[in-house]
Parts: structure tokens; C-alpha cells; sequence
């Protein structure tokens, strides 16, 4: 992961309606590097479809500036041919074309590009070999499993070699396992083929799996919080909690009114850690 | 026919402008505005409508039908007096004829306005179905113009289909219409490679024309909105 940014917004804003207005957005500054796994978290109506949505110009803002690739969105012309080759989407209901194959699913933002049928079917091959469902590849989606489903979506989002990939809740409809199997594909993917991946998310298990949380609220980013270890990772909760507050105050008070003296307080942390 | 309908035999007597005739014989040619009618001799026609001597018309029998418009001409050089007509001609001056083709060419219309009606509201409904799907396309790069001939080709494919079962079914009918025994004569099909190419053209420019709107609304759908269509 390299520290070229790839996506960056200044003061983005989106507005809704003429009549009551909704600020989706309400100036939204941040910053995504080349290569990296980032998560966007929050509440619902926090803003966060709609940034990808501006991310991967499905829609326009209302204001402030949106780079992706070093190219200002406000000066592309050709928005089709910015979606085909520069990012690739991944949507929380799979979305696949319910009358084509897994192949042909995987083909499709290929059609209308500068690639030939034989390279087409060679590459829509070659990325259902790495997701893991060569065997499947001429199966319809209603033969294929939830998991399955998105997993042909993931390999359709990389059919145009983009430099983004924008997950919408990608496991929003699967069920703890294949939410588990498709979060460590994308993480694969991200660390295999180098492509930034941008997740919004609503669960915390599938943001503790990148490498870089934004919390966002009331359409801003609230917080950016950078992934750690899992032990990285409890140890920041424990800090965080009063128990921990109280220790790291050396606040006999506080530590008092949990019932434990300072040794039985450590412990408990650390029977928990362990 | 004519005796079917008014219901003579051979042998019976059949009054024409009140002059009774006895029927000989009963003859079937299959066309129908033969068997509509009856043959007298010429004498008893003479005296039946009070030309004595003359005649209405002279029917002329080519070995080379080619040879029509130059026998015509020849005619009517030698014979000013006497208009001379081809059977084609004669036809299209028979009114009930001229009633029959427009009849013929407004149910023609309707079907056309029908079937292009019914083409469309098809594909409205199609793109109406799938608007995410178009969403999706669109989100991953697709055009406009490749949506739009994407349901256009759509469009032309069906109706290419129901030109094919609509000429099978045409021609099934006409056969069937031809072996029933009250149907004989009246209605005698007749097919040929130009027919069925127009039948085609005409059910294609139907799925083209039937397909416009829908393929244009569906190019112009904006991905963000198709996208959260449920």
C-alpha cells in the first residue's frame, strides 16, 4: 500500500429536494491512498451510499470537489467510459443479470470496451478462477448460493482492471459465514492485486477487517480510526472503557466505586484480553 | 354455387326476367364469380335482353398472356368503336372488388395498429421490469445508445418471432380455408416469397417502430434512481 492518493473529496456536499432540503453530504473531507481497504461506517441516512454514489460518479454533487485518479469529476465528460474502466461496483444485492451465466455476468462491463470476445471469455475466466468458482462459471445465479452471488459480483467489479472497487454493504444480505468468506476474498484481492477497495458497511465485525474505519454522521466523517491487531484492537476498547479510564488515571475513586482494587482491575483486563 | 343458393337441381325450372328456363347441368370452375351466375345460349340471351344480333362483350382467350397490351392495341387500332379491356382492368372496375380491397386494407390497418400497439405496451413493460437491472448496466459502464439498442434488438427479435408464427399461422388457415366445401371458390390462397418478405419487413419495422419509445426511456434512466428501484 503506498501512500499516492487515489480518491479525495474537499468540502463535498450533496443536497436533496428543492422544497425541504436533505444535505446527504454536508462537506465531507477525505482522503483514500492507493491500494488501501477502507471501511465507511455509520447509522442509516448518514451519508454514506451517497458518497460512494459521488465516488463513483452515479450521481453529481451539489458542491466541493471529488478526485478520483488524479482527475477531477467535475471536468469528465464521458461518465460511462470514467464507471467502465476506473471503478467497478459491488452492490449489496449481488444485482447479477438473473438470464446469463456467471461468465457472462462477469463479462458484462467488458461489452462495449476495446476487448476482443476471445480475451473477454479468457478474463471473465481467469477472475472466476481467483474468486474461487471456476466450476461454476457456466451456472445461472439462481444455481448459485448467496455467497456465491456476490462473489461472481466481486469478479465482475474487477473485469475492467479499475482503480477503485466501491462495495455497497456487499454483505448486507448474506448470512455470518459468507459475509466472513466474501469480506477475506476482498481482503485477498486487495492485497493480491494491489486495488483500493472501499466498503460502506454497517457492521462492525466487516470494518474491523480493513484497514482504516471513517465514521461518518449527519453526512460529515466524524472519525477515522486505523485498524489494528485484534489484540491492538481489545486493548483500544479496554482503554476506552471506564475500567481502563480509571486505571490509567490511577483513580482509586473510580476504581473503588467497580468494586476492585488495582491489581483485581488488571486482572480482569487481562483475563479478557487472554 | 348459384344453385346451392337458390336451391335448383338439374331438371328443375329456373325463371329469368320471368322467362322460364330448364337447368341442363350444374358446373363448378372455382371462381366464384362463375359459379355466381348461369350460361344460356347466345340466341336465348338475345332474346332475353332485347338485343337481337348483338353482343355485350367478346371475351378473347391468349395462348401467350404477354401478348395482352399488343393484341389490345391491334384492337383497338382496327376497331375504334369497341373498348377493349383486360381482365386485370375489368377488375379493378368491379365495385364490390374495390369494396373488398378496402375492407381488406382497413382490417390490414387495424392489425398493423394492433400489433405495433401491442409491441410497445410489451416493451414498456419489459423495461418497466427491469429497471434495476438497466440501473446495474448502466452503473458498470454501459451507454445510452447500448441500452437502448440493447431493447430495440430486443424489440425487433420478437416481433421477428411473431412475423414467423403469424405467416405459419396464415398460411395453416389459408389451407384450412381452402378444403372447406362452402369456403371453396371464395377464398383461394396464394402465397409467395414477396408475400411472406413483406409480412416479415412489415412485423420488423412493427417491433422498430414499437420499440423506439421504450428503448429511449431506457437510456435515459439515471443509474442512481434505477439502482434503488425495488
Amino acid at each position: 500500500m503506498g501512500n499516492e492518493t487515489i480518491v479525495e473529496t474537499r468540502d463535498l456536499i450533496k443536497i436533496y429536494g428543492d422544497g425541504a432540503e436533505v444535505r446527504a453530504l454536508d462537506g465531507v473531507n477525505m482522503r483514500v491512498a492507493r491500494g488501501e481497504f477502507v471501511s465507511v461506517m455509520g447509522p442509516s441516512g448518514s451519508g454514506k451510499s451517497t458518497l460512494l454514489n459521488m465516488l463513483g460518479a452515479l450521481d453529481r454533487p451539489t458542491g466541493g470537489t471529488v478526485l478520483v485518479n488524479e482527475q477531477d469529476m467535475a471536468g469528465v465528460r464521458d461518465l460511462d467510459t470514467f464507471r467502465a474502466r476506473t471503478v467497478g461496483f459491488i452492490f449489496q444485492l449481488h444485482n447479477l443479470i438473473p438470464t446469463l451465466t456467471a461468465r457472462e455476468n462477469v463479462e458484462v462491463p467488458m461489452r462495449g470496451q476495446p476487448i476482443g470476445a476471445r480475451a473477454r471469455r479468457s478474463r471473465a475466466k481467469e477472475l472466476l478462477e481467483l474468486v474461487g468458482l471456476a466450476e461454476r462459471m457456466n451456472h445461472l445465479p439462481n444455481q448459485l448460493s448467496g455467497g456465491e452471488r456476490q462473489r461472481v459480483a466481486i469478479a465482475r467489479s474487477l473485469a475492467n482492471e479499475p482503480a477503485i472497487v466501491l462495495a455497497d454493504e456487499p454483505t448486507g444480505d448474506l448470512d455470518s459465514q459468507s459475509s466472513a468468506d466474501v469480506i477475506a476474498l476482498m481482503h485477498h484481492l486487495n492485497r493480491e492485486l494491489g486495488t483500493t477497495f472501499i466498503v460502506v458497511t454497517h457492521d462492525p465485525a466487516v470494518a474491523r477487517q480493513t484497514d482504516r474505519i471513517l465514521v461518518m454522521r449527519d453526512g460529515r466523517i466524524v472519525h477515522e480510526h486505523t485498524v489494528g491487531t485484534p489484540f491492538e484492537e481489545d486493548l483500544a476498547a479496554f482503554r476506552r472503557s471506564g475500567l481502563g479510564k480509571a486505571i490509567l488515571a490511577e483513580d482509586e475513586a473510580a476504581l473503588a466505586s467497580f468494586g476492585l482494587d488495582e491489581r483485581a482491575a488488571l486482572r480482569r483486563i487481562l483475563e479478557g484480553v487472554a | 354455387m348459384a344453385a346451392d343458393n337458390l336451391g335448383k337441381r338439374v331438371g328443375q325450372t329456373l325463371r329469368i326476367l320471368d322467362v322460364p328456363f330448364r337447368i341442363v347441368g350444374i358446373y363448378e370452375t372455382g371462381v366464384p364469380f362463375e359459379e355466381g351466375g348461369g350460361v344460356v345460349s347466345l340466341h336465348d340471351a338475345q332474346a332475353l335482353f332485347g338485343q337481337p344480333h348483338k353482343v355485350s362483350f367478346l371475351g378473347i382467350w391468349l395462348d401467350d398472356p404477354n401478348q395482352a397490351e399488343t393484341v389490345r392495341r391491334q384492337i383497338e387500332a382496327r376497331f375504334p368503336e369497341v373498348a377493349v379491356s383486360q381482365a386485370s382492368d375489368f377488375a379493378d372496375d368491379v365495385v364490390d372488388l374495390k369494396l373488398t380491397r378496402a375492407s381488406t386494407w382497413a382490417i390490414a390497418f387495424l392489425a398493423l395498429l394492433v400489433g405495433g400497439a401491442g409491441m410497445t405496451n410489451t416493451m414498456v413493460m419489459s423495461v418497466f421490469e427491469r429497471t434495476r437491472e438497466i440501473g446495474v448496466l448502466r452503473a458498470l459502464g454501459w451507454r445510452r445508445g447500448r441500452v437502448l439498442w440493447m431493447i430495440l434488438r430486443e424489440s425487433l427479435a420478437l416481433s421477428l418471432l411473431g412475423g414467423v408464427a403469424g405467416l405459419v399461422a396464415g398460411i395453416a388457415v389459408g389451407e384450412m380455408l381452402s378444403v372447406i366445401p362452402l369456403m371453396t371458390g371464395f377464398v383461394q390462397a396464394h402465397f409467395s416469397i414477396g408475400l411472406f418478405l413483406q409480412a416479415l419487413g412489415t412485423a420488423l419495422v412493427l417491433g422498430a417502430v414499437g420499440g423506439v419509445y421504450p428503448a429511449w426511456r431506457a437510456s435515459r434512466m439515471r443509474p442512481v434512481e434505477a439502482l434503488r428501484y425495488e
